[in-house]
């Protein structure tokens, strides 16, 4: 395989502490290495001038499973819209807020981005997602799978099992999906919505199950701790959008109880009830708590100003927020009593008031948080806002005059009120690397994703220079995944077939009767369809390559 | 100087692949000479195809901006759609996507079109002398609407799905009528000179079927409601007694009114007048 | 200036500027409609207490109406925009909706939308549904005879009001037999209502008042009871009764030929017949735009 040369390029490397300085990066066969400057290469590229980081990576962005597709099926305009492209290297694939497959791969590689998480596939769906991101190209690509809702685990915490059998089920679940990691979707509320509750506080008890949400989070996060998961338990809080729900999202944070937790899209669970509108920012709290939490990490889930989707498994409160959507339609589901599913497209407004709040929010939370480490970029796509808008947004953090103008656009009570006025602070190169990158990786367990030490997968995204951030970072000059150049100024190069990152988990096998049970008793599916295989795994995931992923080796108990 | 203001197309030679006409609208055209109608690019299949290799271009001198297509359409899609303004008129038979979404303007087909014809027009008038395909005046595939104003006319047939979803407008359908007409219907009237077929009425939540031919059977989901409606009829039988000389005798007949779909509230109507 | 023994005056009449609206309301015959157009329009004199100002124009035939029955025209006129839209609904959604067998129509196509069924539709209680015809939006509300058929707007136009005519005459007899005789031919001209009684008023009325909460008090240089007390009056001892046509118009046009065709009767009539002198009301030019000039309403020096 070839050698390539990257010659005269700032280097962001946050991983190993390399911050914009001028050097050479060589790859070879894939992977990072460093070369003797009198080296001869295959491929030299001058990009002195240019900024060069590693690939990004994309924690929380919902590209996979039924309640993508069920999105796309209710917004067909947003694939009608016919856009010009590469005749050679593109096949058909459209829309915006709601991008087929195809057209989610080639846009995310346009930016430099090569990896994206899929935060939410259900355990009864693990196939469809799996399917689904295998036929996005060019993305390496993983799922945490939703547990903390569905019938068996609420009844093995309910009844008082041993909490070793729930960690083997969590382990089980793991790897029976080929997930990445676990997400608690609004914990025990999504089962407590088809008990007709409409509201679940973290103290509060699931009428059937008489279990809060602050068991069901201790619980998931204990058992990850002890499984040696490295992602940390993907947290969608209870209450999300509600006003004052910051209430329960430091309730969910002291429900950690020290473990490691990670909250997601946090800009929605981040709202006070004070002000005329009983919706103000309570991004101070938060910050507060999260900065004295050091076991906490966060993606905001930016909102953006226009069209787009929510799609969630909070059927609770997507339930709660159908009658919000526009155009003024909604989709709710339960999947084998396993989770839920809400669709609601929406819009956000920047003459409404709630919306311009949360706006602000979300920049107050990127700029006020004083750890890159433990924050992640994201929009939570599509709910906040399509993928596509990275750039704008890393324009938005970096440019505090380009903030200024679009904060004046605002619903005007919210323009003259809120901190983010105040607050002059821009992200450098090295902040966005570490967000974008290094963070997620670490959050991850990716140890060769996210930097550009020696030996590192030869992910790489190369950006001209600009002052125009937004431009920079929509258009990178070179791509290259897995040491292949993919994409050159917007155009591709190549589309290859990106890889699965799955964690491997050791688990007590004895706890597949327990299930086996359940599934028979319960499911419309068989036990023995459950488990994806690893031949089969490699088939969904089109033939890429299997990124298995080692637990730590900090198991605790038995 | 009098500026052109019209062309008009001869087809030349059959395209191998299926062209977008959607470009050839007459009000855009209106400002163009004959060398630069000829440089319109037209998607054909995957790649592009100036205008100039598919047509021999005339400019005409008509009083307001006027298009003239002569030949056989059929592989020519989106003819007129989005059309806002001027006039249209083909010669032969043309595509799929017929007026789609057109906003004000007459387009007149001499032939039969294919598919989705008038599907969400918006406005103004659209007639085909022939048959027209599935889903004349419905939806595009997931959208919540059809067709939301403007009349359509056609001579011949209908297909299926006539009117699915339709919200606004008028159709006159001088021909027989597919299977599922006016389903899902959410609003506007129809006017059927023919039969239909089965399942006519289908989700119909409102709107009005008007049938001036054959009387159809009523199904299940529909109920009679027996009250004096001789003032609605008035104000709608003159109406369509203007649109069209095959209705000229509606405001004289007193109609049956049925209601329904019932199991989608049975807010529509159809009036039989047959 | 005289004609036919009857005198008339060298003077205006003053008028202001109003909205108005007109409305068609048609019915399964014409005792009906006339029914729902009496109730709609009764208690309608005056602004200054009854919100608006309205009358019946005309008769519809039935070939005149857009549902091809027989109808009935009415004029609404009030101060403004909004409190016309008011009155227009209350009247509308009391008296034609609840009148049998009635629909009601805009009878303007050009001017500001008001609601018509608009509002009312909700009496339907969500059976209401709509029909949009010619690009006019009807509402079917189901009633107890049927369904009420309501255009969802009508038009609302600047418009003219408070054109007058006051006529002296020998005695009461006298008085009532020409005001009766004016209205009928006034009645015949489009566009216009005479909004009081009968078409006639007899409390003429000054601006201002010796008690200061009031805007408006007794013609006193009209009342004959006041001919010797008044500190001006404008009339002659062979006066014992003066009456008042008010006129309400679409357009100024209208308002004068209306007056015209009141002065042409009483002419016509001749002085022998008891209206002996023809004047008309105004506050000096100062309040309204519009000044019909009685003399020029007969084409200046000429005529007659």
């Amino acid at each position: 395989m070839s050698t390539i040369r990257l010659k005269g390029g700032r280097v962001y490397d946050p991983a190993n502490g390399v911050d914009g300085d001028v050097r050479d990066i060589g790859m070879r066969d894939g992977r990072i290495v460093a070369l003797h400057p009198q080296e001869e290469v295959d491929h030299e590229y001058d990009v002195s001038g240019c900024v060069v980081m590693a690939g990004g990576i994309d924690l929380h962005t919902h590209i996979g499973g039924g309640k993508v597709n069920l999105a796309r099926m209710m917004l067909p305009e947003d694939h009608r819209a016919n856009r010009q492209r590469d005749p050679l290297l593109e096949l058909a694939s459209n829309g915006c807020c709601t991008p087929g497959t195809l057209e989610t791969g080639y846009r995310y590689a346009q930016m430099g981005y090569t990896a994206a998480f899929e935060p939410a596939m259900l355990a009864a769906n693990a196939r469809h997602a799996h399917m689904e991101m295998g036929d996005t190209p060019i993305l390496d690509h993983g799922a945490y799978v939703m547990l903390g809702n569905e019938e068996l685990f609420l009844e093995m915490l309910a009844r008082g099992e041993d909490f070793e059998r729930i960690r083997d089920y969590v382990g089980w679940s793991i790897d029976a999906s080929k997930a990445m990691g676990v997400k608690v979707v609004n914990p025990g509320g999504i089962s407590a919505f088809k008990f007709n509750q409409r509201k679940l506080d973290v103290d509060e008890n699931h009428v059937h199950w008489q279990v809060t949400p602050r068991d069901v989070v201790h619980t998931l996060a204990r058992a990850l701790t002890e499984l040696g998961v490295p992602h940390p338990l993907h947290i969608h809080a209870s209450n999300l959008g509600v006003a004052g729900n910051i209430e329960s999202t430091l309730a969910t944070i002291d429900a950690l109880d020290g473990l490691p937790g990670h909250l997601t899209h946090i800009q929605f669970h981040s709202y006070g009830k004070e002000g005329p509108k009983k919706f103000s920012s309570a991004t101070r709290q938060l910050i507060e708590k999260v900065k004295a939490a050091p076991n906490v990490s966060i993606d905001v889930g930016q909102i953006i100003f226009g069209q787009t989707v929510t799609a969630s498994g909070d059927t609770m409160r997507q339930f709660a927020n159908a009658d919000l959507g526009s155009p003024r339609k909604y989709v709710g589901g339960d999947i084998e009593c396993d989770a839920g599913c809400g669709v609601v497209p929406f819009r956000y407004r920047e003459q409404s008031y709630v919306n311009a709040l949360q706006w602000a929010i979300g920049l107050e939370i990127f700029l006020l948080m004083d750890d890159p480490w433990r924050v992640v970029l994201t929009t939570d796509h599509p709910n906040g806002g399509p993928f596509t808008s990275y750039p704008h947004l890393i324009r938005l953090l970096m440019d505090k005059s380009f903030r200024d103008e679009q904060l004046a656009r605002l619903h005007p009570d919210v323009a003259a009120s809120v901190d983010l006025r105040e607050i002059g602070r821009e992200l450098s190169l090295y902040d966005i690397a570490i967000m974008t990158r290094a963070a997620p990786a670490r959050l991850l367990g990716l140890a060769d994703r996210g930097q550009l030490g020696v030996g590192a997968a030869a992910d790489i995204a190369v950006y001209r220079e600009d002052a125009d951030r937004q431009a920079m970072f929509a258009t990178p000059e070179y791509v290259f995944k897995d040491g292949r150049l993919v994409a050159r100024q917007g155009r591709l190069e190549a589309v290859p077939v990106g890889g699965t990152h799955f964690l491997e988990t050791e688990f007590d096998p004895g706890i597949e009767k327990t299930i086996e049970k359940y599934a028979q008793r319960h499911l419309s599916v068989s036990y023995r369809n459950a488990k994806i295989g690893k031949d089969e795994l490699c088939s969904c995931a089109n033939g890429g390559a299997l990124l298995a992923c080692k637990v730590h080796g900090r198991r605790g108990g038995k | 100087m009098s500026a052109v203001q019209g062309f008009r197309l001869r087809l030349r030679a059959q395209p191998d692949f299926r062209v977008d006409l959607s470009p050839l609208q007459p009000a855009v055209l209106a400002g163009l000479d004959v060398v630069e109608v000829a440089r319109l690019e037209l998607r054909h299949a995957n790649a592009h195809v100036e205008l100039g290799e598919l047509f021999d271009i005339d400019a005409l001198s008509s009083e307001a901006p006027e298009l003239r297509i002569e030949g056989d359409l059929r592989r020519f899609d989106r003819i007129g759609q989005g059309m806002d303004g001027g006039r249209l008129s083909v010669s032969g038979d043309v595509g799929d996507y017929l007026g789609a979404a057109m906003r004000s303007g007459d387009i007149v087909v001499e032939g039969s079109a294919g598919h989705l014809a008038a599907c969400e027009m918006a406005g103004g008038r659209l007639e085909v002398r022939g048959d027209v395909g599935d889903f004349a005046a419905g939806a595009l595939p997931g959208s919540m609407d059809g067709m939301r104003g403007g009349t359509l006319v056609v001579r011949g047939k209908a297909g299926a799905r006539c009117g699915d979803r339709m919200r606004r407008g008028t159709v006159l359908l001088l021909g027989d009528a597919g299977d599922f007409c006016a389903s899902r219907m959410v609003a506007g009237t129809i006017v059927l000179a023919g039969s239909v077929g089965t399942h006519c009425g289908y989700g119909m939540r409102r709107g009005t079927l008007v049938f001036a031919g054959p009387a159809p059977d009523v199904p299940a989901t529909f109920a009679e409601t027996n009250h004096d409606i001789r003032v609605m009829w008035a104000l709608l039988s003159r109406s369509l007694s203007k649109l069209h000389p095959a209705f000229e005798g509606l405001p004289g007949r007193e109609p049956r009114r049925v209601v329904g779909d019932l199991a989608a509230d049975g807010k529509g109507e159809w009036l039989i007048a047959g | 200036m005289v004609r036919n023994d009857v005198t008339i005056d060298p003077t205006f009449a003053e008028a202001f500027p109003m909205k108005a609206t007109r409305v068609l309301i048609t019915a399964h015959n014409d005792t009906w409609a006339r029914h729902a157009a009496v109730a709609m329009t009764g208690f309608a004199t005056s602004v200054i207490a009854c919100g608006c100002e309205a009358g019946i124009e005309r008769m519809l035939s039935a070939e005149e109406t857009p549902d091809g029955r027989p109808g009935i025209s009415v004029l609404l006129f009030s101060m403004s925009g909004k409190e016309l839209a008011k009155q227009l609904e209350r009247r509308v959604g009391q008296c034609v909706l609840t009148c049998p067998t009635t629909a009601i129509y805009a009878g303007l196509e050009e001017g500001e939308a008001v609601a018509l069924g608009k509002n009312l539709r909700f009496f339907g209680d969500g059976w209401q549904i709509s029909k949009l015809i010619d690009g006019r939006r009807y509402w079917r509300v189901p009633v107890m005879d049927g369904e009420f058929v309501a255009q969802e707007t009508t038009a609302v136009v600047k418009a003219v009001g408070g054109g007058n005519l006051l006529l002296l005459a020998r005695d009461t007899d006298a008085a009532l037999a020409g005001a009766e005789a004016a209205v009928e031919a006034m009645r015949a001209v489009p566009g216009v209502i005479m909004p009081f009684p009968g078409g006639v008023v007899r409390s003429g009325s000054k601006v201002g008042s010796k008690y200061a909460s009031l805007m408006a008090s007794t013609n006193d240089a009209f009342c004959p009871a006041l001919m010797p007390l008044a500190k001006k009056t404008e009339l002659d001892v062979g006066t014992r009764c003066v009456m008042e046509i008010v006129i309400d118009g679409l357009t100024e046009a209208d308002v004068s030929a209306a007056m015209r065709a009141g002065i042409e009767a009483l002419v016509a009539r001749g002085g022998e017949a008891g209206v002996t002198r023809i004047s008309a009301g105004n506050y000096g030019g100062k309040l309204g735009p519009f000044h019909f000039h009685l003399h020029k309403l007969l084409g200046a020096e000429g005529g007659l």
